[in-house]
């Protein structure tokens, strides 16, 4: 062979070599996987470097022993073999990794003299290199080639090598990044979806369940989530998702029949209490058996349900656990790793806020409604906590008071006018007790019956505005005294009227006797008519009434009721009557009569000194109007408006001695509305009141 | 045995004046009357009586200023017996921090009330201040 020829060979096969490299090259760019790179490293590569036997061999995460990722051409009990091993220097490929150098064995019998430790345990061949995948000047495996002869491994031919194995360490560092990248993806998209489905609702359970839902199948072959109760003794399955919806009603059944105890030393309970996650990479039927506790039932749905891998991970939320989520794959499904239990961490610390998310906003919605309530009550609410300090006073608080929340709110109570008091009358308890206390108020004085509830940050008062039902309490007491006062004093007449008849140690004289006698008669009718007051009064309240309106002649009417009046009235006192007015009015003539009669004795009774009480009708358009004056001593201004309500009296104190009911104005006035007309008052005080009725008087024309 | 000769009848009702009248008359004790708390307090100053029967609620001054009148009065005043309608407690503890020897409620037995008079007398001279307020309290001697 001539220089030239062995030239023009040379560069043959220099140019048949990089082609070659270039094929491989081109079919490296195209590869997505590890795999896809072993397989074009081991196609192309192989004949491109001349081998006929190879591998590919990658550092564990550890970086501490080495993986054999694929190979081509070598028996399968020699790969079973080293699938996995320790880096040590004794071992070429060990050797390239750790020196970041290639390692050329020309031939068997220097490899077994260089690297005594392979004897026997290798295949028999030639020559043999191991090159480190190296990028960025880091080691992240090995190419190991194997020629079907003996090597001499020339300067060109090893450059050709190191080119080959740098570019199937970029290749595969590229697929790794790829891979990465793609899981990165997933595992985004997968957590972008759970942050929306955990945010879209906020019924936690409904929150739950579609978290399940979206864990299967990517992330599981099923999905459980277990809450705790919040009292902490119980655990209960909230949602469940597998691939199989037939298998929902197992693993339901599962969870009916075999609630797991709070205190059970391993799976959900154990995690919830310890708060750490578990990842049980492959189950054994070891694990069931420990699982079933002794339960050959549960130990048989347990087989059936062909768990394979699981990943239990706590529900935590601010410190405390919520439940657990817990996943599981079947069949021949890969097992979990690492990274499925950080993924699967980081979806628990999203499902776990998004319960403690919705508790809070439940509770949040809770109190809100509540305020919103208490905002609307009718009684008044008032909160201080327990320095004192109003936190709460709502609208009716203010209406009641006066005083609006933005004046006291953040004050101490006591600066509230009209608090301290109160708040030293009210015992704070569980707000059974009510007690009636006053406060007094810009617009007056107002009774309340208040409650006072103590709780662990302060005290909460519930007033109820009872000014009106207290004035009427205090008017019904007082008329029942009064009533009594003036039953018992016509009583006190025709008893001791009697007992003084029934004296036999007297002979009693004929005038005394009849003096007696009409005084009994006398006060048996005052006696009647202070009791009829007493039922039409309460017939009045009852809607009882009923009243016939007629054309009624008004001049016998009046002298009727001046005649009656007369003959009780002391003599200082004297009638004028003027039937010259109006002449007829249509009412009923019983309760006409009544309302004129309170009227006149209305009038004789506050004349104390005497005096004339004057009674006229007027003719209106289509009105008549009946007064009644007199000379007395009239009314004070603030009183004339009171003086027609039930059981007022202008003198309760009876002070001026007018003694009354204090229903005969209310009667009358009652009355008088009843039959569509109206009462009301003029006066003075110490010169006299005219009382004027107007009715309908288009009978009168 | 004590006995009065002469009693003044306070009431606005003319037929509760006749009835203590009637029944005084019988026992032979002279009765002056006024129909309210004024005239009361007027007849007092020129008239002396052993005793006064006295009514509550009556025009012009009532028979608790009446009493009142004649506790804050420096001379020596006639004792005061209520005849009244009213019947709260409250009322004749009032009427004991007034200084009542007795307390009568209406309806009331004239001849009881008159037969009493010499009782009240008696423990008024003898000083038995405990005993009256009892009774004007009603409660049990």
């Amino acid at each position: 062979m001539t220089s030239d020829t062995l030239a023009a060979a040379d560069v043959d096969r220099a140019l048949t070599l990089a082609r070659r490299l270039q094929l491989l090259s081109q079919k490296l760019a195209e590869t997505r996987t590890p795999q896809d790179v072993l397989d074009a490293v081991l196609e192309t590569g192989l004949q491109a470097a001349g081998a006929s036997r190879g591998l590919i061999a990658v550092l564990d995460a550890t970086g501490e022993s080495i993986e054999i990722a694929a190979s081509r051409g070598y028996r399968e009990t020699t790969m079973a073999e080293w699938r996995s091993f320790p880096l040590r220097d004794d071992l070429p490929l060990s050797r390239a990794v750790i020196r970041l150098e290639p390692v050329f064995i020309r031939s068997q019998q220097e490899r077994d003299e260089t690297f005594p430790a392979l004897r026997g345990r290798s295949e028999d061949g030639h020559a043999l290199t191991c090159l480190p995948l190296v990028v960025e000047g880091r080691a992240i495996g090995g190419l190991v080639l194997s020629f079907p002869h003996d090597e001499e491994f020339d300067e060109e031919r090893r450059r050709f090598k190191v080119a080959l194995a740098h570019q199937v360490a970029q290749a595969l560092e590229r697929t790794r990044l790829f891979e990465a990248e793609q899981r990165l993806r997933q595992r985004m998209t997968f957590l972008a979806q759970a942050g929306y489905v955990l945010a879209s609702s906020l019924d936690y359970r409904d929150t739950l369940a579609r978290v399940a839902q979206l864990a299967v199948p990517d992330l599981a072959d099923w999905c459980g989530v277990d809450m705790l109760s919040d009292d902490a003794t119980e655990i209960e399955r909230v949602a469940v998702a597998h691939v199989d919806p037939e298998m929902v009603a197992w693993a339901n059944e599962l969870g009916r029949r075999h609630k797991p105890r709070v205190d059970a030393s391993h799976g959900v309970p154990k995690v919830i209490r310890t708060q750490e996650p578990e990842l049980v990479p492959v189950i054994t039927d070891d694990l069931l058996v420990v699982a079933s506790e002794g339960d050959p039932t549960l130990l048989e749905l347990l087989r059936r349900l062909d768990l394979r891998s699981a990943i239990t991970v706590p529900l935590v939320a601010r410190e405390r656990s919520l439940g657990a989520l817990t996943l599981v794959r079947t069949g021949d499904a890969a097992s979990y790793t690492h990274a499925d239990l950080e993924l699967a961490l980081d979806l628990a610390q999203r499902a776990a806020q998004a319960v403690d998310n919705a508790l809070l906003q439940q509770q949040t919605q809770r109190q809100a409604d509540a305020a919103r309530a208490l905002a609307h009550v009718a009684d008044a609410v008032v909160m201080l906590d327990e320095r004192g300090i109003v936190r709460y006073w709502n609208r009716a608080t203010e209406t009641l008071t006066g005083i609006s929340a933005t004046e006291v709110l953040g004050k101490v109570c006591t600066e509230v006018p009209g608090w301290a008091e109160l708040a030293a009358a009210v015992p704070v308890d569980e707000g059974t007790r009510t007690t009636v206390v006053p406060l007094s108020t810009e617009s007056g004085e107002r009774w309340l019956s208040a409650r006072a509830v103590g709780f662990d940050t302060g005290v909460v008062y519930a007033l109820r505005d009872i000014t009106d039902e207290h004035e009427l309490e205090r008017l019904r007491s007082e008329f029942v005294a009064t009533a009594s006062h003036e039953l018992r004093t016509p009583l006190a007449a025709i008893y001791g009227a009697i007992r003084s008849l029934r004296r036999t140690d007297v002979d009693m004289k004929a005038v005394h006797r009849d003096a007696f006698l009409s005084m009994i008669e006398t006060e048996a009718e005052r006696l009647r008519i202070l009791v009829d007051q007493l039922l039409i009064a309460g017939r009045l309240d009852a809607g009882a009434v009923a009243l016939s309106p007629v054309t009624v002649s008004l001049p016998p009417l009046v002298e009727e009721v001046v005649r009656a009046a007369e003959i009780t009235a002391p003599s200082s006192i004297s009638f004028d009557y003027r039937p010259d007015g109006a002449s007829a009015v249509v009412a009923d003539p019983g309760a006409l009569r009544q309302v004129l009669a309170s009227l006149v004795d209305n009038a004789v009774k506050y004349s104390p000194d005497g005096g004339s009480i004057t009674i006229r009708a007027e003719q209106g358009s289509d009105r008549v109007t009946i007064t009644v004056e007199d000379q007395g001593l009239g009314i004070r201004p603030d009183l004339q408006k009171r003086i027609f309500e039930k059981f007022f009296r202008a003198d309760p104190q009876l002070r001026r001695g007018v003694g009354g009911t204090g229903l005969g104005l209310y009667i009358a006035s009652a009355l008088v509305e009843r039959m569509g007309g109206r009462i009301s008052v003029a006066s003075a005080e110490g010169s006299g009141s005219t009382f004027s009725v107007e009715l309908d008087g288009s009978a009168s024309q | 045995m004590i006995g009065a000769r002469r009693v003044l009848v306070v009431d606005d009702d003319p037929a509760i004046r006749f009835v203590c009248r009637f029944n005084l008359d019988v026992a032979g004790i002279e009765v002056v009357e006024a129909s309210d708390g004024e005239q009361a307090i007027e007849l007092l100053r020129e008239e002396d009586v052993d005793l006064v029967l006295l009514d509550v609620m009556m025009p012009r001054r009532d028979g608790w200023e009446v009493a009142g009148e004649l506790a804050a009065s420096a001379d020596e005043q006639p004792p005061i017996v209520f005849l009244t309608a009213r019947t709260e407690p409250a009322d004749r503890r009032r009427a004991a921090e007034l200084g009542a020897v007795g307390y009568v409620t209406k309806p009331f037995d004239p001849v009881e009330l008159v037969a009493g008079i010499p009782r009240i007398l008696e423990a008024v001279e003898r000083g038995e201040r405990d005993r009256l307020l009892r009774e004007v309290l009603g409660e049990e001697p």
